[in-house]
C-alpha cells in the first residue's frame, strides 16, 4: 500500500532518506510541469526542480502539516521559478523577441516532445506555452496551478499568498486573455 | 445576464464550481443562446489544450537519481532545538530578575543629587574697598562647574555687607574663609 505524503515526511525526518526519494519520484513530474510552464525551458525547469527539492529537504522540519507536502513543494517551485525568471529577464534584456517566441528558452539538447501527441496538438501546445508566457505573473501562476495542475483553490491561494476569491479572478482573467490570444486556434 | 457574467459562469462550470442553482441558470442560457454555446465550446477547447499541453520528454528516472544524489550531498534537514519544559518557567524568572535589577538601578540613580565633594582649584583673592572677596572655582565630581564665594570685612572692619552675607548662605558657596586670616597685602597671590 502506498504511504501517504505525511508518513513519508515523518520517515524522512526520522532519518530514512529512502522516504524522501519516494517523494521525489512522486512529485518531480508536477514540479517540472509547473517550472516549465513558468520558464518555458526544460533545462531551467530541471534546475529549478532540483533546487526546490533541496530546499524542501533542508527545511522539512518547518513543514507544519506533513500531509500538505505537495502544496508546500509547489510553492517552493513557484517562488524559485519566478525568481529564476526575473533573473533571466535581467540577463536577457537584449533579446526580448526571443522571450515571446515559442522556441525561446532553449530546451535540453536532443530532447523530443512526447510522441503520443499529434502534430496538431503539438503545435497548439507550443502556441499555448507561448501564450502563457504573455500572461501577467499572477494570472499565469493561477492558470498553471489551478487549471493545469488542478491544485485546490485553497492551496493555490497559499502559493500565491492571496485570497481564494482573488485566485478565481486571476484564473478567469487569465483564461479570457488566453482565449483571445488563441482565438485562431481554438 | 451580461457577457461577463456568462463567461464567468461558463468557466466556473468547467471547473465544477457552480452551485446546482447556478448550473440550472447556465443550462437555460445555453439552451436558448447559440453565442453562449459557442463560448462554452471555445472555453472547453482551451481547457482541454491546457490540460494536455505536452511536457518535454525528460528522462524522469535519471532526473530523480540526480536530485536524490544532490540531496545526499546536502546537509539534510536542519534540526529544530526543542526547549525542555523547565525552560519555560526559568525563562520567566530570569525575565522578572532583569526587570527587578533594572528598577533597582534606575531607582538608585533617580535619588536627588547630594552635594558632591569639590575639587578646589587655587582660588584667587580680590579686594574691594570694604570687603575681602574670595572666589573659589572648581569642578564637582559630576563635572558641573562650581563657584564658591566668601566675602568678609577687610582687616580692621567688623561687619559684612548684606549682599556678601547672602552669598555666603548659598549652598554651593559654603566655603567660608575667615577674612581675619587673610592679610590684605597677600591679595594678589594664590592662597594654596
Amino acid at each position: 500500500m502506498d504511504q501517504s505524503d505525511g508518513q513519508l515526511v515523518e520517515q524522512t525526518l526520522a532519518g530514512r532518506k529512502a522516504a524522501f526519494d519516494e517523494l521525489i519520484r512522486r512529485y518531480q513530474r508536477p514540479a517540472i510541469a509547473v517550472a516549465y510552464r513558468y520558464l518555458n525551458s526544460a533545462h531551467d525547469a530541471a534546475e529549478v526542480t532540483q533546487e526546490a527539492f533541496l530546499k524542501a529537504y533542508a527545511s522539512l522540519e518547518s513543514l507544519e502539516q506533513p500531509e500538505a507536502f505537495r502544496g508546500w513543494l509547489m510553492r517552493i517551485v513557484s517562488n524559485l521559478a519566478l525568481n529564476f525568471r526575473r533573473g533571466r529577464q535581467i540577463r536577457k534584456q537584449a533579446s526580448l523577441d526571443e522571450l515571446f517566441s515559442p522556441e525561446s528558452g532553449g530546451d535540453v539538447p536532443g530532447q523530443a516532445i512526447d510522441p503520443a501527441h499529434s502534430l496538431a496538438s503539438k503545435e497548439l501546445g507550443e502556441k499555448l506555452q507561448a501564450a502563457l508566457q504573455q500572461l501577467p505573473e499572477m494570472q499565469r501562476m493561477a492558470i498553471v496551478l489551478f487549471t493545469i495542475e488542478q491544485m485546490p483553490q485553497k492551496q493555490v491561494a497559499k502559493v500565491l499568498n492571496c485570497s481564494v476569491e482573488l485566485v478565481k479572478w486571476h484564473v478567469f482573467q487569465g483564461r479570457k486573455k488566453l482565449r483571445e490570444l488563441l482565438k485562431e486556434d481554438l | 445576464m451580461t457577457h461577463e457574467d456568462l463567461e464567468n459562469l461558463i468557466t466556473q462550470s468547467l471547473d465544477g464550481l457552480l452551485s446546482p442553482e447556478q448550473q440550472t441558470d447556465l443550462d437555460a442560457e445555453l439552451a436558448r443562446n447559440p453565442a453562449a454555446r459557442d463560448l462554452l465550446t471555445k472555453y472547453a477547447s482551451l481547457d482541454a489544450a491546457l490540460k494536455n499541453t505536452p511536457l518535454p520528454a525528460l528522462n524522469f528516472d535519471v532526473l530523480a537519481q540526480r536530485i536524490s544524489q544532490a540531496v545526499d550531498e546536502s546537509e539534510g534537514p536542519a534540526p529544530i532545538y526543542v526547549f525542555p519544559a523547565w525552560s519555560k518557567w526559568s525563562a520567566g524568572i530570569a525575565a522578572a530578575a532583569c526587570v527587578l535589577l533594572t528598577l533597582t538601578i534606575w531607582g538608585h540613580r533617580s535619588i536627588p543629587e547630594q552635594i558632591q565633594p569639590v575639587a578646589i582649584a587655587p582660588p584667587t583673592v580680590t579686594t574691594t574697598p570694604a570687603n575681602v572677596a574670595i572666589m573659589v572655582t572648581g569642578e564637582a565630581i559630576n563635572n558641573q562647574p562650581i563657584t564658591a564665594v566668601a566675602i568678609g570685612p577687610q582687616p580692621g572692619r567688623d561687619h559684612i555687607d548684606l549682599p556678601a552675607r547672602e552669598a555666603l548662605t548659598q549652598p554651593r558657596s559654603a566655603v567660608a574663609i575667615d577674612s581675619a586670616t587673610v592679610p590684605a597685602q597677600d591679595t594678589d597671590r594664590p592662597l594654596y
